[in-house]
C-alpha cells in the first residue's frame, strides 16, 4: 500500500473558523480521490461521533489517507486531519499541525477572517506550515470574494495573489486545492533507514485492542512484530498491528517515514499512550525525542455528582472510560454536604464541559446535577501556603487569606462595526481591560481585551452572541493570574448553607450577583409544603433574601372514572420529577437550580 | 393494544369482567350541551338533533356488544350514571328506551342507584316526572354558584330562577335523593358571596353535596382567559378559608364529609363514586368514557363521530387499553381510596406495606401530619385533606 517515497507524501490539516467548512471540504476531497464513494458518502462524513452529527460540528481532529492523481502525472498520499474550530479544542488543533508540513486555511466567503481564523493561521505560522488559503462557499449569494481576500492579506499577512476560491458543498474548485497541496506543501524530510521517531498526536481505547494511537512517523519505519519504546516513560510494547484510516481502518504492513497512520500495541493504560510522545525502535533507539507539546489544561472546573447518590460507582466508571479516549479532561472525587459523593472535574472550556456532561448523560444513562463552572484561583494564606482553588466551597476562611489571584485571558472579538459600542460595554461590564481596538475593513472591529475568565465562565458568550445579533466571533487564550480583590458568597436554604452553590466573585460585583442569584433560586425552587427562605451571605453578613412561600393546596378537586388514567398519568410524572430534585434537609431542590448562577440575567 | 376492528380483544376483557361476581357500576356518557361552560373540559359537543339520533343508536349498539362479548346478564349492576355533557338533553323517551334495554340484557339489581346528571333549565316538572318513570333514582343538579353575575362568568348557562325552580320541582315530582354541585374559587367570587351561595342551596336540604375548587383545565376558555391575564385564580390563603368555611357550614347542618370533595346527609353517599374511589368495576359507554375492569383499564375513543362509525362495524371503539400489574392496581385503588375521609382499610394497606418503599414512605408521611392511622384505617389527617395530591406522588 505505502509504496510512494516520502517525496510524494503531503500531510496537511484543515483549519478554519468554527462552521467554515472543514469537514465537508474534506467530504469532497475523499469523493474526488475516491476514497469513499458517493454511494457510502454523508455529510461531514469525518464527524463520527453521535454528539458530532447532532451538532453539526467537529469535536475530534480526524486523520485520512487517500490517494491523489495530480495532473503532474505523479501519484500523491494525500495524509489529511480535518480539525475542529471551536474555541475549547484549539488544542486538538495545535496537535494536528505537529504531524503535518502544511495547512489548509479555509475562510468562509460571507463571514469573512473570525477570531478562530486568525487564533489557527497564527499556530500554524508557529509551526513553521505552509499555508494556503482557501475561500469556501462561493456558491453563496452573500459571498464576497474581494473583501475576503483582501482580509485574509491584511489581517493575516498571506500572500492571495491567485485566490483559491472553491464550494466546498458543491465540490466545485477543489480539484484546484489538490494541486496546489502538492505544488506548494513540501514533502515529509526524513528518512526510513534512520531509527525510528515517532509522535503520538491522538489515541483512543478499543475494547478489543487496547490503546489505538495515531502517529506521525518522521523517521524510520514501523511494523508489526516490532519492539518500540515511549520515551517519556521508557516502557517498551510489542506492535501488533499497523495500519491507515481510509477512512476504513485498514491494516497496512508498515508506516514510514513521512506517513501518518494508526498503531496497536497492547498498551491499555492512558499514561502510556500520553498525547506528544516519542515512539522509537527499542533496539535501535534515536537520540533525541521530539519536542511533542505542551499539555492541555483544564480551565473551567464543576462539580458533577449523581442525582442518585447509589450511583456513583457507576459514575466513576464512566468517567474513567470517558478519559481513556479524552485525556484533556480531569476528576477527582469530592464531596458535598448537599449533594453527596461526586467528582470536581476540569475542562478546556464550557462547550468541553458541556459535551462531556451530555455524554455521561446519553452513553452511561446517569442523572446528573451539576455545579456552576468556576476557575482556579490562587490564595496565598497569612501562613505562606499558596493554595489552588478548583472548588468555591473549599475557600479558606477570610481572616486566613493574605491575597488571591485569578485567571486572566486575553480575549480577541471580531465583530460587525454596528456593534463596537455594546462590546466595549461589555466587556467593561466584565473588569476587562482594552489592549487594542483595530478596523480589519471599513465594516468590520477586532477587538482585543484581557479579562478575568471568570467572567467569561459567567455566561459572557451568550451575551456577547446576544448584543451583536450571533455576528461576533471569539477567541480567548490564558495569559497568567493577577491579584484580586475576591470574596466568596455562600447561598442558604432555610439557614443551612449549601455548598455546591457557592460561588466566588469580585467583591464589587458580589452584591449584584448575589440579588440575582437569590431572585433566580425563588423562579427555580418550587413550592414546598413549608415556606423556603434563600439567603445570600458573605460570611456572616446576609446580603440577599427571597422567601418562596409555602404551597397552600395540592389537591384533584374531581376525580372520577374519566379523571383517574390521566392523574395516574400526572402522578408518575411527577414521581418522576421527584426523584430528580436533591433533597436539602427539607427542602426539594431541582436539578436546574444548581446552575441558577448562570441564569441570572442582566439585561 | 386492542386491535378495535376485531372481536378478538372481548377475550381479555372478557376475563377481567369476571373474577368476581363483585358488583359491576354503568356510566353512560352524554356527549351534548347547549353551549360550553366556560371552566369545562369534558369532551362533548354542541347539540344538535341528527347528532344525537345517530348517538343513541350508537349508545344501544354498544350496550348490545357488551352483552354478547361480556356476558353481562350474570354481574350484578348496582349502580347506573348518566353523566355529561348534558343526559337531560335526550328525550325521557331515549332516556327511558335506554334505560330498558339496559334492564333488559343485563342484570341490574332492583335496590340499584341510578343516577341522571341534570341541567336545570332544560327539566320541567312533566320531564322529571317522566324521569322517574323511566327508573331513574337520583338526580344531581350542576348549579355552581347562587350569584347571578358569578352564573354569568362560568358561561351563563344557569341563573337562579331556574336553579330553585328546578329542584322544587324535582322534589316535588318525588326525587328524594338529590345532588348539587358547587363550586369555589370562581371568578368575582367572595367569601360573602359564597357564604350566600352556601347558604341558599342548604336551604334546598339536598340529600348530597358535591364541593368543587374551581380547576383551571388546558383548553378551556377559563384558560385562555388565563394565559391572557384576564383573570387570576384566587391566592391559597382565600380557597384554604373557602373550603373551611364550606366544610363547616356542611358539617354543622348535618351532612357528612365522605369524600374529599363530597358530603351527604347519613345514608345518601353515591355509591357510582364510591366504585371509583374503592377501587370498584364500572364500564363506561359512550364516546370518551373510561373503563376499569379487574386490572384492565381503558377508554372509548373521544370523538363521536369514531365512535358512532366503530359500533357500527360491530367493534369496540376502545382507545388506551392498558392492564396493570396487580402491586400497581393495588396502590392505584390505595391512593384512590385515600379520598374517602375514612381512609382505606390498614389490612390492604398492608399488602403492600410489607415489601415496598412505602415501608419508609408512610411513616414520613404521617410524621409529616399528612397520614393518621384511625379505628383500622389508613387516612388523611385533616391537614392532608388539602394535599391529597402530594401524598398521591409520594405514594405513588
Ligand atoms: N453553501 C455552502 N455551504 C457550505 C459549504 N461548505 C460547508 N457548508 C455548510 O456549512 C456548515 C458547516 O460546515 P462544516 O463542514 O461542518 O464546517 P466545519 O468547519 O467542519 O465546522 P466545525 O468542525 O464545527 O468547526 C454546514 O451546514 C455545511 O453544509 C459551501 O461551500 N457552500
Ligand atoms: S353543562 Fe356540564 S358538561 Fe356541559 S359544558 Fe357545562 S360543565 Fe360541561
Ligand atoms: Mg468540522
Amino acid at each position: 500500500m505505502s509504496q510512494t517515497s516520502p517525496p510524494h507524501i503531503r500531510n496537511f490539516s484543515i483549519i478554519a473558523h468554527i462552521d467554515h467548512g472543514k469537514s465537508t471540504l474534506a467530504d469532497r476531497i475523499l469523493e474526488m480521490t475516491g476514497a469513499i464513494t458517493q454511494r457510502e458518502s454523508r455529510a461531514q462524513i469525518l464527524d463520527d461521533m453521535d454528539l458530532e452529527r447532532e451538532r453539526g460540528i467537529t469535536i475530534k481532529a480526524h486523520a485520512v489517507t487517500t490517494h491523489f492523481q495530480s495532473q503532474d502525472g505523479l501519484t500523491y498520499q494525500l495524509n489529511l486531519i480535518d480539525t475542529p474550530g471551536h474555541v475549547d479544542f484549539t488544542y486538538e488543533v495545535s496537535r494536528s499541525l505537529a504531524a503535518c508540513e502544511g495547512a489548509l486555511l479555509l475562510v468562509d466567503a460571507t463571514q469573512g477572517v473570525e477570531a478562530q481564523t486568525i487564533a489557527n493561521a497564527y499556530l500554524a505560522i508557529a509551526n513553521d506550515l505552509t499555508i494556503i488559503p482557501v475561500i469556501n462557499k462561493i456558491d453563496l449569494a452573500s459571498a464576497d470574494l474581494e473583501g475576503v481576500t483582501h482580509q485574509i492579506e491584511e489581517v493575516l499577512g498571506l500572500e492571495m495573489d491567485n485566490p483559491l476560491c472553491v464550494s466546498a458543498k458543491e465540490g466545485k474548485g477543489v480539484n484546484a486545492v489538490l494541486e496546489a497541496v502538492v505544488r506548494d506543501i513540501p514533502g515529509p524530510s526524513g528518512s526510513p533507514p534512520s531509527p525510528l521517531k515517532a509522535l503520538i498526536f491522538d489515541s483512543w481505547f478499543d475494547s478489543y485492542q487496547g490503546a489505538i494511537v495515531l502517529v506521525r512517523i518522521f523517521d524510520g519505519v514501523l511494523e508489526p512484530g516490532m519492539k518500540i519504546q515511549l520515551m517519556s516513560t521508557q516502557r517498551t510494547f510489542e506492535v501488533s498491528e499497523v495500519g491507515i484510516f481510509t477512512p476504513k481502518r485498514t491494516k497496512t504492513q508498515q508506516l514510514r517515514s513521512g506517513e501518518v497512520g494508526y498503531v496497536c500495541a497492547g498498551m491499555k493504560d492512558v499514561a502510556d499512550t500520553k498525547i506528544g510522545d516519542t515512539i522509537t525502535d527499542a533496539s535501535h533507539p534515536t537520540a533525541t525525542a521530539l519536542p511533542g507539546y505542551r499539555e492541555a489544561k483544564p480551565l473551567v472546573f464543576c462539580g458533577l455528582y449523581s442525582t442518585d447518590n447509589a450511583e456513583f460507582e457507576n459514575l466513576r466508571d464512566s468517567l474513567e472510560k470517558l478519559r481513556l479516549n479524552d485525556t484533556s479532561f480531569v476528576y477527582e472525587p469530592e464531596t458535598s454536604l448537599a449533594l453527596g459523593f461526586g467528582f470536581r472535574c476540569g475542562f478546556l472550556g464550557l462547550l468541553h464541559m458541556e459535551i462531556i456532561r451530555e455524554r455521561l448523560q446519553r452513553e452511561y444513562h446517569l442523572d446528573l446535577i451539576s455545579t456552576a463552572p468556576t476557575v482556579i484561583y490562587r490564595v496565598l494564606t497569612t501562613k505562606g501556603d499558596l493554595l489552588e482553588i478548583e472548588n468555591p466551597a473549599t475557600l479558606p476562611d477570610a481572616s486566613s487569606i493574605a491575597k488571591m489571584e485569578e485567571p486572566y485571558i486575553r480575549v480577541t472579538i471580531i465583530a460587525p462595526d454596528r456593534f463596537t459600542g455594546n462590546i466595549l460595554q461589555l466587556c467593561q461590564e466584565r473588569r476587562g481591560t482594552q489592549q487594542s481596538l483595530q478596523y480589519l475593513d471599513p465594516t468590520r472591529i477586532m477587538v482585543v481585551y484581557e479579562l478575568p475568565l471568570n467572567e467569561l465562565v459567567m455566561d459572557f458568550y451568550d451575551r456577547l452572541k446576544s448584543r451583536t445579533q450571533g455576528y461576533a466571533s471569539l477567541d480567548y487564550e490564558l495569559i497568567g493570574y493577577k491579584e484580586s480583590d475576591l470574596v466568596k458568597l455562600d447561598l442558604l436554604l432555610n439557614g443551612e448553607s449549601i455548598d455546591a452553590l457557592s460561588f466566588i466573585a469580585h467583591r464589587e460585583k458580589i452584591q449584584q450577583r448575589a440579588r440575582q442569584l437569590a431572585e433566580k433560586m425563588k423562579t427555580l425552587i418550587p413550592k414546598q409544603m413549608f415556606e423556603v427562605i434563600i439567603q445570600a451571605a458573605i460570611g456572616n453578613r446576609i446580603i440577599a433574601r427571597e422567601t418562596v412561600s409555602a404551597l397552600k393546596k395540592n389537591v384533584t378537586a374531581k376525580c372520577y372514572g374519566g379523571d383517574i388514567s390521566r392523574k395516574r398519568k400526572l402522578w408518575e410524572k411527577q414521581k418522576e420529577g421527584k426523584k430528580r430534585m436533591k433533597q436539602i434537609g427539607r427542602v426539594e431542590v431541582p436539578q436546574e437550580a444548581f446552575l441558577a448562577l448562570l441564569k441570572v440575567s442582566e439585561e | 393494544m386492542v386491535p378495535t376492528h376485531t372481536l378478538n380483544p372481548s377475550h381479555s376483557i372478557y376475563q377481567i369482567a369476571h373474577p368476581s361476581d363483585s358488583p359491576l357500576g354503568l356510566y353512560l356518557h352524554v356527549p351534548f350541551c347547549l353551549a360550553r361552560c366556560h371552566f369545562c373540559s369534558f369532551y362533548l359537543q354542541v347539540y344538535r338533533t341528527e347528532n344525537v339520533q345517530k348517538y343513541v343508536m350508537a349508545l344501544e349498539g354498544e350496550i348490545q356488544l357488551y352483552a354478547d362479548l361480556l356476558q353481562l346478564q350474570a354481574t350484578p349492576i348496582a349502580t347506573i350514571y348518566f353523566g355529561g355533557g348534558t343526559p337531560t338533553i335526550l328525550t325521557a323517551d331515549q332516556l327511558s328506551r335506554i334505560g330498558n334495554l339496559i334492564r333488559s340484557t343485563y342484570h341490574v339489581i332492583p335496590e340499584a342507584e341510578i343516577t341522571i346528571e341534570a341541567h336545570p333549565a332544560s327539566v320541567t316538572s312533566s320531564y322529571l316526572h317522566q324521569l322517574l318513570e323511566a327508573g331513574f333514582n337520583r338526580i344531581s343538579f350542576g348549579i355552581q354558584s347562587t350569584s347571578d353575575s358569578e352564573l354569568i362568568q362560568l358561561g351563563g348557562r344557569n341563573q337562579t330562577t331556574q336553579i330553585a325552580m328546578a329542584i322544587t320541582q324535582a322534589q316535588a315530582a318525588g326525587f328524594s335523593n338529590i345532588n348539587i354541585d358547587v363550586m369555589y374559587g370562581l371568578p368575582g367570587q367572595t367569601l360573602e358571596t359564597w357564604t350566600s351561595t352556601l347558604h341558599d342551596i342548604l336551604a334546598f336540604s339536598p340529600q348530597h353535596i358535591s364541593c368543587y375548587a374551581l380547576t383551571i383545565e388546558e383548553g378551556t376558555r377559563f384558560a385562555i382567559d388565563q394565559r391572557r391575564g384576564k383573570f387570576k385564580e384566587h391566592d391559597g390563603d382565600i380557597q384554604v378559608a373557602m373550603e373551611e368555611f364550606a366544610c363547616n357550614a356542611f358539617t354543622t347542618a348535618g351532612y357528612q364529609h365522605y369524600e374529599l370533595s363530597n358530603f351527604s346527609q347519613p345514608g345518601f353517599q353515591c355509591r357510582h363514586n364510591m366504585q371509583y374511589w374503592q377501587g370498584g368495576s364500572y364500564l363506561g359507554l359512550g364516546p370518551s368514557a373510561q373503563s376499569c375492569l379487574g386490572l384492565t383499564r381503558f377508554g372509548n375513543v373521544a370523538d363521536l363521530d369514531r365512535y358512532c362509525e366503530e359500533i357500527e362495524s360491530q367493534s369496540l371503539p376502545i382507545r388506551n387499553y392498558e392492564l396493570l400489574e396487580r402491586e400497581q392496581a393495588l396502590r392505584e385503588s390505595i391512593v384512590l381510596g385515600l379520598r374517602m375521609i375514612q381512609g382505606v382499610p390498614l389490612d390492604l394497606v398492608n399488602t403492600i406495606h410489607a415489601c415496598s418503599d412505602w415501608q419508609i414512605l408512610v411513616p414520613q408521611l404521617i410524621e409529616n401530619g399528612l397520614l393518621e392511622q384511625a379505628s383500622g384505617h389508613l387516612r388523611l389527617t385533616t391537614r392532608g385533606h388539602r394535599f391529597a395530591d402530594t401524598v398521591a406522588v409520594t405514594l405513588w
